[in-house]
Protein backbone atom coordinates (compact mmCIF):
# COMPACT_ATOMS: atom_id res chain seq x y z
CA UNK A 1 0.00 0.00 0.00
CA UNK A 2 1.15 3.52 -0.70
CA UNK A 3 -0.15 6.83 0.66
CA UNK A 4 -2.83 7.03 -2.02
CA UNK A 5 -4.13 3.60 -1.06
CA UNK A 6 -4.25 4.72 2.57
CA UNK A 7 -6.27 7.80 1.57
CA UNK A 8 -8.78 5.62 -0.20
CA UNK A 9 -9.03 2.86 2.37
CA UNK A 10 -8.96 4.98 5.50
CA UNK A 11 -12.68 4.87 6.31
CA UNK A 12 -12.96 1.24 5.35
CA UNK A 13 -10.17 0.59 7.84
CA UNK A 14 -11.72 2.76 10.55
CA UNK A 15 -15.08 1.06 10.01
CA UNK A 16 -13.41 -2.30 10.55
CA UNK A 17 -14.45 -3.46 7.09
CA UNK A 18 -11.03 -4.04 5.60
CA UNK A 19 -10.26 -7.69 4.91
CA UNK A 20 -7.52 -9.21 7.09
CA UNK A 21 -4.62 -9.17 4.58
CA UNK A 22 -5.28 -5.55 3.56
CA UNK A 23 -5.70 -4.57 7.17
CA UNK A 24 -2.20 -5.83 7.84
CA UNK A 25 -0.82 -3.93 4.84
CA UNK A 26 -2.64 -0.81 5.96
CA UNK A 27 -1.26 -0.94 9.48
CA UNK A 28 2.18 -1.75 8.15
CA UNK A 29 2.23 1.37 6.02
CA UNK A 30 0.71 3.65 8.65
CA UNK A 31 3.13 2.63 11.36
CA UNK A 32 6.02 3.50 9.07
CA UNK A 33 4.64 6.69 7.56
CA UNK A 34 4.33 9.87 9.58
CA UNK A 35 2.00 11.54 7.14
CA UNK A 36 -0.42 8.64 7.12
CA UNK A 37 -0.39 8.12 10.86
CA UNK A 38 -1.31 11.80 11.29
CA UNK A 39 -4.04 11.45 8.73
CA UNK A 40 -5.39 8.41 10.50
CA UNK A 41 -5.44 10.23 13.84
CA UNK A 42 -7.22 13.16 12.23
CA UNK A 43 -9.84 11.04 10.49
CA UNK A 44 -10.56 8.89 13.48
CA UNK A 45 -10.83 12.04 15.59
CA UNK A 46 -13.39 13.37 13.17
CA UNK A 47 -15.48 10.22 13.22
CA UNK A 48 -15.27 10.01 16.99
CA UNK A 49 -16.35 13.64 17.31
CA UNK A 50 -19.31 13.06 15.02
CA UNK A 51 -20.41 9.96 16.87
CA UNK A 52 -19.94 11.52 20.29
CA UNK A 53 -21.61 14.83 19.52
CA UNK A 54 -24.37 14.14 17.03
CA UNK A 55 -27.65 14.48 18.91
CA UNK A 56 -29.88 11.41 18.88
CA UNK A 57 -33.25 12.84 19.81
CA UNK A 58 -35.73 10.64 21.61
CA UNK A 59 -39.03 9.84 19.97
CA UNK A 60 -41.78 11.80 21.72
CA UNK A 61 -44.32 9.77 23.68
CA UNK A 62 -47.04 11.23 21.45
CA UNK A 63 -45.47 9.46 18.47
CA UNK A 64 -45.58 6.11 20.22
CA UNK A 65 -49.26 6.58 21.02
CA UNK A 66 -49.98 7.73 17.50
CA UNK A 67 -48.27 4.70 15.95
CA UNK A 68 -50.07 2.31 18.30
CA UNK A 69 -53.42 3.89 17.42
CA UNK A 70 -52.63 3.72 13.69
CA UNK A 71 -51.72 0.04 14.01
CA UNK A 72 -55.03 -0.67 15.73
CA UNK A 73 -56.81 0.83 12.74
CA UNK A 74 -54.56 -0.79 10.15
CA UNK A 75 -55.95 -3.61 8.01
CA UNK A 76 -54.86 -7.05 9.11
CA UNK A 77 -51.54 -8.08 7.62
CA UNK A 78 -51.31 -11.04 5.33
CA UNK A 79 -51.19 -14.12 7.55
CA UNK A 80 -47.90 -15.95 7.28
CA UNK A 81 -49.73 -19.20 6.60
CA UNK A 82 -51.41 -17.89 3.45
CA UNK A 83 -48.12 -17.46 1.71
CA UNK A 84 -47.28 -21.13 1.83
CA UNK A 85 -50.76 -22.28 0.89
CA UNK A 86 -51.45 -19.85 -1.89
CA UNK A 87 -48.21 -19.34 -3.70
CA UNK A 88 -49.79 -17.13 -6.30
CA UNK A 89 -50.29 -14.51 -3.62
CA UNK A 90 -46.62 -13.83 -3.20
CA UNK A 91 -46.06 -14.10 -6.90
CA UNK A 92 -48.36 -11.18 -7.34
CA UNK A 93 -46.65 -9.20 -4.67
CA UNK A 94 -43.19 -9.67 -6.06
CA UNK A 95 -44.31 -8.85 -9.54
CA UNK A 96 -45.95 -5.65 -8.40
CA UNK A 97 -42.84 -4.34 -6.68
CA UNK A 98 -41.76 -4.18 -3.11
CA UNK A 99 -43.07 -1.34 -1.11
CA UNK A 100 -46.09 0.82 -1.64
CA UNK A 101 -47.90 -1.81 -3.62
CA UNK A 102 -51.04 -1.30 -1.64
CA UNK A 103 -53.30 -2.25 -4.51
CA UNK A 104 -51.32 -5.46 -4.88
CA UNK A 105 -51.81 -6.21 -1.22
CA UNK A 106 -55.54 -5.89 -1.62
CA UNK A 107 -55.46 -8.27 -4.55
CA UNK A 108 -53.18 -10.56 -2.63
CA UNK A 109 -55.50 -10.67 0.32
CA UNK A 110 -58.46 -11.48 -1.87
CA UNK A 111 -56.48 -14.27 -3.44
CA UNK A 112 -55.18 -15.50 -0.13
CA UNK A 113 -58.66 -16.01 1.17
CA UNK A 114 -59.96 -17.32 -2.10
CA UNK A 115 -59.28 -20.77 -3.38
CA UNK A 116 -55.67 -21.81 -3.23
CA UNK A 117 -54.22 -21.93 -6.69
CA UNK A 118 -54.38 -25.64 -7.25
CA UNK A 119 -51.89 -27.50 -9.38
CA UNK A 120 -49.45 -24.67 -9.69
CA UNK A 121 -46.01 -26.16 -9.47
CA UNK A 122 -42.93 -24.50 -8.07
CA UNK A 123 -41.46 -24.46 -11.56
CA UNK A 124 -44.44 -22.62 -12.93
CA UNK A 125 -44.22 -19.99 -10.25
CA UNK A 126 -40.53 -19.44 -10.85
CA UNK A 127 -41.22 -19.25 -14.57
CA UNK A 128 -43.84 -16.52 -14.19
CA UNK A 129 -41.71 -14.50 -11.83
CA UNK A 130 -38.59 -14.84 -13.91
CA UNK A 131 -40.40 -13.38 -16.90
CA UNK A 132 -41.70 -10.52 -14.73
CA UNK A 133 -38.18 -9.90 -13.43
CA UNK A 134 -36.73 -10.04 -16.92
CA UNK A 135 -39.18 -7.41 -18.07
CA UNK A 136 -38.68 -5.27 -15.00
CA UNK A 137 -34.92 -5.28 -15.54
CA UNK A 138 -33.89 -3.81 -12.19
CA UNK A 139 -30.26 -2.83 -11.68
CA UNK A 140 -27.80 -5.53 -10.67
CA UNK A 141 -26.32 -5.58 -7.19
CA UNK A 142 -23.06 -7.04 -8.31
CA UNK A 143 -21.28 -6.70 -11.60
CA UNK A 144 -17.95 -7.94 -12.77
CA UNK A 145 -16.20 -11.22 -13.28
CA UNK A 146 -17.75 -14.58 -12.57
CA UNK A 147 -15.41 -14.78 -9.60
CA UNK A 148 -16.75 -11.52 -8.13
CA UNK A 149 -20.35 -12.53 -8.73
CA UNK A 150 -19.76 -15.89 -7.11
CA UNK A 151 -18.13 -14.38 -4.07
CA UNK A 152 -20.90 -11.82 -3.61
CA UNK A 153 -23.55 -14.49 -3.85
CA UNK A 154 -21.76 -16.86 -1.53
CA UNK A 155 -21.75 -14.15 1.10
CA UNK A 156 -25.35 -13.17 0.60
CA UNK A 157 -27.40 -16.15 -0.46
CA UNK A 158 -28.47 -18.79 2.02
CA UNK A 159 -28.29 -21.69 -0.42
CA UNK A 160 -25.45 -23.12 -2.48
CA UNK A 161 -24.93 -20.96 -5.51
CA UNK A 162 -24.51 -22.46 -8.87
CA UNK A 163 -23.52 -20.11 -11.68
CA UNK A 164 -25.89 -21.42 -14.35
CA UNK A 165 -23.73 -21.13 -17.46
CA UNK A 166 -20.01 -20.83 -18.06
CA UNK A 167 -18.79 -17.62 -19.54
CA UNK A 168 -17.97 -17.85 -23.18
CA UNK A 169 -17.79 -15.59 -26.20
CA UNK A 170 -21.39 -16.26 -27.03
CA UNK A 171 -22.73 -15.88 -23.51
CA UNK A 172 -21.31 -13.51 -20.97
CA UNK A 173 -22.32 -13.12 -17.33
CA UNK A 174 -22.91 -9.40 -16.67
CA UNK A 175 -24.21 -9.33 -13.12
CA UNK A 176 -26.53 -10.66 -10.48
CA UNK A 177 -28.85 -9.54 -7.77
CA UNK A 178 -30.91 -11.02 -4.99
CA UNK A 179 -34.63 -11.29 -5.42
CA UNK A 180 -37.56 -13.21 -4.03
CA UNK A 181 -39.90 -15.72 -5.52
CA UNK A 182 -42.97 -16.60 -3.52
CA UNK A 183 -41.38 -15.25 -0.36
CA UNK A 184 -38.25 -17.32 -0.83
CA UNK A 185 -34.81 -15.96 -1.47
CA UNK A 186 -33.76 -16.19 -5.07
CA UNK A 187 -30.87 -15.12 -7.23
CA UNK A 188 -31.21 -13.39 -10.55
CA UNK A 189 -28.36 -13.64 -13.05
CA UNK A 190 -28.04 -11.39 -16.03
CA UNK A 191 -26.33 -12.62 -19.17
CA UNK A 192 -25.44 -10.94 -22.40
CA UNK A 193 -26.08 -13.27 -25.32
CA UNK A 194 -24.65 -11.59 -28.36
CA UNK A 195 -26.15 -8.26 -27.44
CA UNK A 196 -29.44 -9.65 -26.10
CA UNK A 197 -30.23 -9.68 -22.43
CA UNK A 198 -30.97 -13.05 -20.85
CA UNK A 199 -32.19 -13.59 -17.29
CA UNK A 200 -31.78 -16.66 -15.13
CA UNK A 201 -33.63 -16.95 -11.83
CA UNK A 202 -32.59 -19.60 -9.32
CA UNK A 203 -34.59 -20.63 -6.27
CA UNK A 204 -33.75 -23.40 -3.87
CA UNK A 205 -36.46 -25.96 -3.36
CA UNK A 206 -37.62 -25.69 0.25
CA UNK A 207 -36.05 -28.46 2.31
CA UNK A 208 -39.43 -29.57 3.63
CA UNK A 209 -40.76 -30.10 0.11
CA UNK A 210 -41.15 -33.60 -1.21
CA UNK A 211 -38.29 -34.69 -3.42
CA UNK A 212 -36.35 -31.56 -2.50
CA UNK A 213 -33.30 -32.56 -4.45
CA UNK A 214 -35.11 -34.01 -7.42
CA UNK A 215 -33.86 -33.21 -10.90
CA UNK A 216 -36.22 -32.40 -13.72
CA UNK A 217 -35.60 -32.28 -17.44
CA UNK A 218 -35.70 -28.88 -19.12
CA UNK A 219 -39.19 -27.80 -20.04
CA UNK A 220 -39.50 -25.32 -22.89
CA UNK A 221 -42.33 -22.84 -23.06
CA UNK A 222 -43.36 -19.42 -24.16
CA UNK A 223 -44.69 -16.84 -21.73
CA UNK A 224 -45.73 -13.30 -22.66
CA UNK A 225 -43.64 -13.46 -25.80
CA UNK A 226 -40.47 -14.69 -24.10
CA UNK A 227 -38.93 -18.08 -24.47
CA UNK A 228 -38.53 -19.70 -21.08
CA UNK A 229 -36.76 -22.88 -20.09
CA UNK A 230 -37.21 -24.26 -16.60
CA UNK A 231 -35.39 -27.15 -15.04
CA UNK A 232 -34.42 -28.40 -11.62
CA UNK A 233 -30.87 -29.32 -10.90
CA UNK A 234 -29.47 -30.41 -7.53
CA UNK A 235 -32.55 -29.08 -5.78
CA UNK A 236 -32.35 -25.66 -7.41
CA UNK A 237 -35.06 -24.54 -9.79
CA UNK A 238 -33.70 -22.61 -12.74
CA UNK A 239 -35.73 -20.48 -15.09
CA UNK A 240 -34.02 -19.04 -18.14
CA UNK A 241 -35.73 -16.17 -19.97
CA UNK A 242 -34.75 -14.42 -23.15
CA UNK A 243 -35.71 -13.35 -26.59
CA UNK A 244 -35.88 -15.69 -29.56
CA UNK A 245 -34.31 -19.11 -29.45
CA UNK A 246 -31.39 -18.35 -27.17
CA UNK A 247 -32.58 -19.83 -23.85
CA UNK A 248 -33.46 -23.15 -25.49
CA UNK A 249 -30.20 -23.30 -27.41
CA UNK A 250 -28.09 -22.46 -24.41
CA UNK A 251 -29.78 -24.92 -22.08
CA UNK A 252 -29.57 -27.70 -24.68
CA UNK A 253 -25.91 -26.96 -25.23
CA UNK A 254 -25.24 -26.99 -21.51
CA UNK A 255 -27.09 -30.29 -21.07
CA UNK A 256 -25.24 -31.81 -24.00
CA UNK A 257 -21.92 -31.26 -22.26
CA UNK B 1 -67.49 -19.34 12.93
CA UNK B 2 -64.40 -21.33 13.68
CA UNK B 3 -62.52 -19.81 10.79
CA UNK B 4 -63.02 -16.26 12.04
CA UNK B 5 -61.93 -17.19 15.49
CA UNK B 6 -58.76 -18.66 14.19
CA UNK B 7 -58.05 -15.70 11.94
CA UNK B 8 -58.57 -13.36 14.86
CA UNK B 9 -56.11 -15.31 16.95
CA UNK B 10 -53.51 -15.21 14.23
CA UNK B 11 -53.99 -11.50 13.86
CA UNK B 12 -53.36 -11.02 17.52
CA UNK B 13 -50.28 -13.20 17.39
CA UNK B 14 -48.96 -11.14 14.49
CA UNK B 15 -49.57 -7.93 16.33
CA UNK B 16 -47.81 -9.28 19.42
CA UNK B 17 -44.81 -10.31 17.38
CA UNK B 18 -44.77 -6.94 15.69
CA UNK B 19 -44.95 -5.08 19.00
CA UNK B 20 -42.15 -7.16 20.38
CA UNK B 21 -39.77 -7.16 17.42
CA UNK B 22 -40.47 -4.01 15.43
CA UNK B 23 -41.68 -1.33 17.83
CA UNK B 24 -38.55 -1.25 20.02
CA UNK B 25 -36.70 0.24 17.04
CA UNK B 26 -38.80 3.39 17.15
CA UNK B 27 -36.09 5.49 18.79
CA UNK B 28 -33.50 4.69 16.14
CA UNK B 29 -35.98 5.14 13.33
CA UNK B 30 -37.10 8.48 14.68
CA UNK B 31 -33.57 9.76 15.08
CA UNK B 32 -32.64 8.74 11.54
CA UNK B 33 -35.92 10.13 10.21
CA UNK B 34 -35.10 13.50 11.77
CA UNK B 35 -31.74 13.58 10.02
CA UNK B 36 -33.39 12.60 6.76
CA UNK B 37 -36.36 14.97 6.82
CA UNK B 38 -34.83 17.70 9.03
CA UNK B 39 -38.27 18.38 10.42
CA UNK B 40 -39.88 16.89 13.53
CA UNK B 41 -43.37 16.70 12.02
CA UNK B 42 -42.17 15.06 8.82
CA UNK B 43 -40.00 12.68 10.84
CA UNK B 44 -43.01 11.54 12.88
CA UNK B 45 -45.05 11.01 9.72
CA UNK B 46 -42.20 9.04 8.18
CA UNK B 47 -41.86 6.80 11.23
CA UNK B 48 -45.59 6.15 11.34
CA UNK B 49 -45.71 5.32 7.63
CA UNK B 50 -42.74 3.01 8.08
CA UNK B 51 -44.43 1.07 10.86
CA UNK B 52 -47.69 0.79 8.95
CA UNK B 53 -45.91 -0.56 5.89
CA UNK B 54 -43.84 -2.90 8.01
CA UNK B 55 -46.99 -4.23 9.65
CA UNK B 56 -48.69 -4.76 6.31
CA UNK B 57 -45.65 -6.57 4.92
CA UNK B 58 -44.85 -8.34 8.16
CA UNK B 59 -45.22 -11.74 6.48
CA UNK B 60 -42.11 -10.89 4.48
CA UNK B 61 -40.00 -10.37 7.54
CA UNK B 62 -38.32 -13.56 8.56
CA UNK B 63 -38.56 -13.86 12.31
CA UNK B 64 -35.21 -13.77 14.03
CA UNK B 65 -33.42 -11.99 11.18
CA UNK B 66 -32.22 -8.40 11.28
CA UNK B 67 -35.42 -6.54 12.05
CA UNK B 68 -33.73 -3.17 12.50
CA UNK B 69 -32.15 -3.32 9.04
CA UNK B 70 -35.44 -4.44 7.54
CA UNK B 71 -37.28 -1.50 9.10
CA UNK B 72 -34.57 0.91 7.99
CA UNK B 73 -34.92 -0.36 4.48
CA UNK B 74 -38.60 0.54 4.54
CA UNK B 75 -37.85 3.90 6.18
CA UNK B 76 -35.21 4.78 3.61
CA UNK B 77 -37.32 3.68 0.68
CA UNK B 78 -40.33 5.58 1.95
CA UNK B 79 -38.26 8.69 2.49
CA UNK B 80 -36.59 8.57 -0.92
CA UNK B 81 -39.79 7.78 -2.77
CA UNK B 82 -41.72 10.44 -0.90
CA UNK B 83 -39.06 12.98 -1.75
CA UNK B 84 -39.09 12.06 -5.39
CA UNK B 85 -42.80 12.67 -5.57
CA UNK B 86 -42.60 16.16 -4.13
CA UNK B 87 -39.15 17.06 -5.32
CA UNK B 88 -38.68 20.76 -5.29
CA UNK B 89 -36.61 22.13 -8.14
CA UNK B 90 -34.64 24.60 -6.03
CA UNK B 91 -33.51 21.95 -3.61
CA UNK B 92 -30.96 19.79 -5.31
CA UNK B 93 -30.86 16.26 -3.99
CA UNK B 94 -27.97 15.10 -6.09
CA UNK B 95 -25.83 18.03 -5.19
CA UNK B 96 -22.55 16.33 -5.86
CA UNK B 97 -20.93 19.53 -7.10
CA UNK B 98 -22.64 21.80 -4.63
CA UNK B 99 -20.36 23.84 -2.45
CA UNK B 100 -21.60 23.16 1.00
CA UNK B 101 -19.15 25.32 2.83
CA UNK B 102 -20.46 28.54 1.35
CA UNK B 103 -23.99 28.31 2.69
CA UNK B 104 -22.91 26.99 6.03
CA UNK B 105 -20.17 29.55 6.44
CA UNK B 106 -22.55 32.44 6.04
CA UNK B 107 -24.64 31.30 9.00
CA UNK B 108 -21.84 30.34 11.34
CA UNK B 109 -22.54 31.63 14.77
CA UNK B 110 -20.05 33.64 16.81
CA UNK B 111 -21.95 33.48 20.05
CA UNK B 112 -20.27 30.50 21.60
CA UNK B 113 -17.36 30.65 23.97
CA UNK B 114 -14.25 29.01 22.79
CA UNK B 115 -14.05 25.64 24.52
CA UNK B 116 -10.79 24.08 25.55
CA UNK B 117 -10.78 20.86 23.65
CA UNK B 118 -8.82 18.87 21.22
CA UNK B 119 -9.43 19.05 17.54
CA UNK B 120 -13.12 18.57 16.70
CA UNK B 121 -13.99 17.08 20.05
CA UNK B 122 -15.02 20.50 21.27
CA UNK B 123 -17.72 21.00 18.71
CA UNK B 124 -21.23 21.49 19.89
CA UNK B 125 -23.93 18.95 19.10
CA UNK B 126 -25.79 21.65 17.14
CA UNK B 127 -22.85 22.01 14.80
CA UNK B 128 -22.52 18.31 14.17
CA UNK B 129 -26.24 18.03 13.64
CA UNK B 130 -26.30 20.94 11.24
CA UNK B 131 -23.24 19.70 9.37
CA UNK B 132 -24.89 16.30 8.83
CA UNK B 133 -28.19 17.85 7.84
CA UNK B 134 -26.46 20.03 5.27
CA UNK B 135 -25.09 17.00 3.43
CA UNK B 136 -26.80 16.17 0.15
CA UNK B 137 -29.26 13.36 0.61
CA UNK B 138 -27.29 10.65 -1.17
CA UNK B 139 -24.34 11.23 1.19
CA UNK B 140 -26.40 12.00 4.26
CA UNK B 141 -28.24 8.69 4.32
CA UNK B 142 -25.15 6.45 4.34
CA UNK B 143 -23.43 8.72 6.89
CA UNK B 144 -26.45 8.55 9.20
CA UNK B 145 -26.70 4.78 8.77
CA UNK B 146 -22.99 4.17 9.37
CA UNK B 147 -22.06 6.79 11.95
CA UNK B 148 -25.25 7.23 13.92
CA UNK B 149 -26.86 3.80 13.55
CA UNK B 150 -23.75 1.59 13.38
CA UNK B 151 -24.86 -0.45 10.40
CA UNK B 152 -22.24 -2.45 8.52
CA UNK B 153 -21.51 -1.76 4.86
CA UNK B 154 -23.47 -4.81 3.84
CA UNK B 155 -26.47 -3.77 5.90
CA UNK B 156 -26.36 -0.28 4.41
CA UNK B 157 -26.16 -1.76 0.92
CA UNK B 158 -29.26 -3.83 1.70
CA UNK B 159 -31.08 -0.85 3.16
CA UNK B 160 -30.25 1.45 0.26
CA UNK B 161 -30.56 -1.36 -2.28
CA UNK B 162 -27.25 -0.55 -3.87
CA UNK B 163 -23.88 -2.32 -4.16
CA UNK B 164 -21.41 -2.21 -1.27
CA UNK B 165 -18.99 -0.29 -3.52
CA UNK B 166 -21.52 2.52 -3.83
CA UNK B 167 -21.91 2.62 -0.06
CA UNK B 168 -18.15 2.97 0.35
CA UNK B 169 -17.80 5.76 -2.17
CA UNK B 170 -20.76 7.71 -0.82
CA UNK B 171 -19.54 7.34 2.73
CA UNK B 172 -16.11 8.49 1.65
CA UNK B 173 -17.38 11.59 -0.06
CA UNK B 174 -20.00 12.30 2.58
CA UNK B 175 -17.49 12.15 5.40
CA UNK B 176 -14.99 14.29 3.54
CA UNK B 177 -17.65 16.94 3.12
CA UNK B 178 -18.65 16.62 6.74
CA UNK B 179 -15.05 17.05 7.74
CA UNK B 180 -14.70 20.22 5.68
CA UNK B 181 -17.75 21.77 7.24
CA UNK B 182 -16.80 20.74 10.77
CA UNK B 183 -13.29 22.00 10.26
CA UNK B 184 -14.65 25.34 9.18
CA UNK B 185 -16.82 25.49 12.29
CA UNK B 186 -13.90 24.54 14.46
CA UNK B 187 -11.66 27.27 13.11
CA UNK B 188 -14.43 29.84 13.29
CA UNK B 189 -15.09 28.91 16.88
CA UNK B 190 -11.44 28.93 17.72
CA UNK B 191 -11.47 25.24 18.68
CA UNK B 192 -8.62 24.86 16.25
CA UNK B 193 -6.35 27.88 16.42
CA UNK B 194 -5.67 29.04 12.89
CA UNK B 195 -1.91 28.70 13.27
CA UNK B 196 -2.23 25.11 14.52
CA UNK B 197 -4.47 24.20 11.66
CA UNK B 198 -1.61 24.43 9.23
CA UNK B 199 -0.95 20.95 7.94
CA UNK B 200 1.10 20.90 4.80
CA UNK B 201 0.26 17.32 4.02
CA UNK B 202 -3.00 16.44 5.73
CA UNK B 203 -6.40 16.12 4.17
CA UNK B 204 -7.48 19.49 5.39
CA UNK B 205 -5.06 22.37 5.60
CA UNK B 206 -5.28 26.00 6.43
CA UNK B 207 -4.30 26.74 2.88
CA UNK B 208 -7.27 24.85 1.55
CA UNK B 209 -9.44 26.48 4.15
CA UNK B 210 -8.25 29.94 3.12
CA UNK B 211 -8.72 29.17 -0.55
CA UNK B 212 -12.27 28.15 0.17
CA UNK B 213 -12.95 31.22 2.24
CA UNK B 214 -11.52 33.40 -0.48
CA UNK B 215 -13.73 31.72 -3.06
CA UNK B 216 -16.73 32.35 -0.83
CA UNK B 217 -15.77 36.00 -0.36
CA UNK B 218 -15.52 36.49 -4.08
CA UNK B 219 -18.62 34.51 -4.88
Amino acid sequence: MNCDDINNAIYVYLDGELAAPEEGDFEGHVSACRRCSRLLAQESGMLTAVRANAPQPKAPESLRLRVLAALDEAPAPLPAEARAQAPRTSAWLVGAGWIGAIAAVVIAMVLAFGKPAGGETDERRVLVESVAAHRENLPMEVRGSEQQVRQYLQENVPFPVEIPFDDSQAIRLTGARLTRVGGREAVLFNYDVQGERMTVVQVATPPEAEAADAETEPSFSNHQGFEVVTFRKRGIINSVVGQGQSPGKIVRASYAQ
Amino acid sequence: MIFQGRAKKEEEATRDAFNKEALPHMESLYSAALYMTRDAGLAEDLVQETFLKAFRFWHRYESGTNCKAWLFRILTNTFINGNRRKKRPHFSIDASEQDLSSSVMAETSHFYDTPEAEYLGGLFPEHVQRAIEELPENFRIPVVLADLQDFSYKEIADIMECPVGTVMSRLFRGRKRLQEVLFDYAVELGVIPAQDARDEEGAISLEAYRARRKAVGEG
